[in-house]
């Protein structure tokens, strides 16, 4: 029987909005250290859960894309756009049906070897 | 599908919170927040903040429960919140019942023992209680069936759903989730969408 596979999403502007305007201005637009640091670490909480994981961030540069990739082979970065020297980044546009399959064949690939 | 509220999914670790998140995302396309995950982060990231696991009924946590929510459904629509508790008076302050419903678990009516037979029972490799010896998951096990009596007075008190996962624990989630949707809690007026304008 196949196992069930849950899902979860984050949207984390909307997380670093809220430590911004309640908290502290550490998360501020321009402190791109501190959220890199941030989404490291809910990453790490997150491989804990028995969940496949959605994480939707509006900037992330490549460099440290590929550097959290290069850390934990289980994340892809999809980028919704083209983009140069994208080293381990998954680029696809989502109005090209047949990129989209890619990445649902590619994601499919990966849930089942985690699976066994 | 597009006007469906909010949920807040509250219940102590290991009743089942997860199972009936996967339910409502299957059946109405619910987005699922893991909120342990994000708990976690704060209190690894940013520990002054006071935000962490055991001091979910603080203000702090309240502020910013409240902030975050906000922020979150200008984003997306359809959230499952799921949380160990929310934080006292939240309830009342913060949950608007135009856009948002509570829905209460737990496992009040089943001894610590037969608990942990069911765990042991069920455990995968993610579940946190697989590492850990009898008598500490006993304990622990005991202070949750205390809450998901606390909790399901809690749910009488402020006229929300209660599922008892002591027993059965599939089929009462499918049953009541059935019931939810049928009864017309889950969905909401239209207008309610329009202070999200952004």
């Amino acid at each position: 029987m196949q196992e069930k596979i849950f899902l979860s999403y984050i949207k984390l502007e909307a997380l670093f909005e809220t430590l911004e305007e309640t908290f502290t201005r550490e998360f501020n637009k321009e402190n791109k250290e501190k959220k890199y640091i941030f989404l490291k670490k809910l990453l790490r909480n997150l491989s804990t859960k028995k969940a496949m994981n959605i994480i939707d961030i509006d900037s992330l540069s490549i460099e440290n894309a590929n550097k959290l990739i290069e850390e934990n082979d289980s994340i892809l970065v999809i980028y919704l756009k083209k983009v140069q020297d994208e080293g381990r980044i998954i680029c696809i546009n989502f109005d090209n049906t047949k990129e989209v399959e890619k990445l649902i064949n590619e994601i499919v690939k990966r849930m089942n070897i985690n699976n066994e | 599908m597009s006007n469906l509220k909010n949920i807040y999914l509250i219940g102590p670790s290991r009743c089942g919170k997860t199972s009936a998140a996967s339910i409502f995302q299957e059946k109405f396309g619910y987005t699922h927040i893991i909120m342990d995950a994000i708990i976690e982060t704060m209190s690894d990231v940013v520990p002054d903040l006071g935000i962490r696991h055991g001091n979910l009924d603080s203000e702090e946590f309240k502020r910013f429960l409240n902030a975050y929510c906000k922020n979150l459904f200008k984003y997306t629509k359809h959230n499952i919140i799921d949380l160990e508790v929310l934080p006292l008076d939240f309830f009342k302050e913060s949950i608007s019942e135009d856009e948002s419903i509570v829905i209460y678990m737990g496992y009040p009516n089943i001894t610590p023992e037969e608990k942990m037979e069911q765990v042991r029972k069920f455990d995968t490799r993610f579940d946190w209680t697989r590492n850990l010896a009898d008598e500490e998951l006993l304990e622990i096990l005991k202070r949750n069936i205390e809450i998901s009596k606390s909790l399901q007075q809690e749910a009488n008190n402020n006229g929300c759903s209660f599922i008892d996962t002591s027993f059965n624990r599939e089929e009462i989630i499918n049953q009541t989730i059935e019931q939810i949707e049928q009864s017309g809690k889950l969905y909401r007026e239209d207008k309610s969408y329009e202070r999200y304008y952004r």
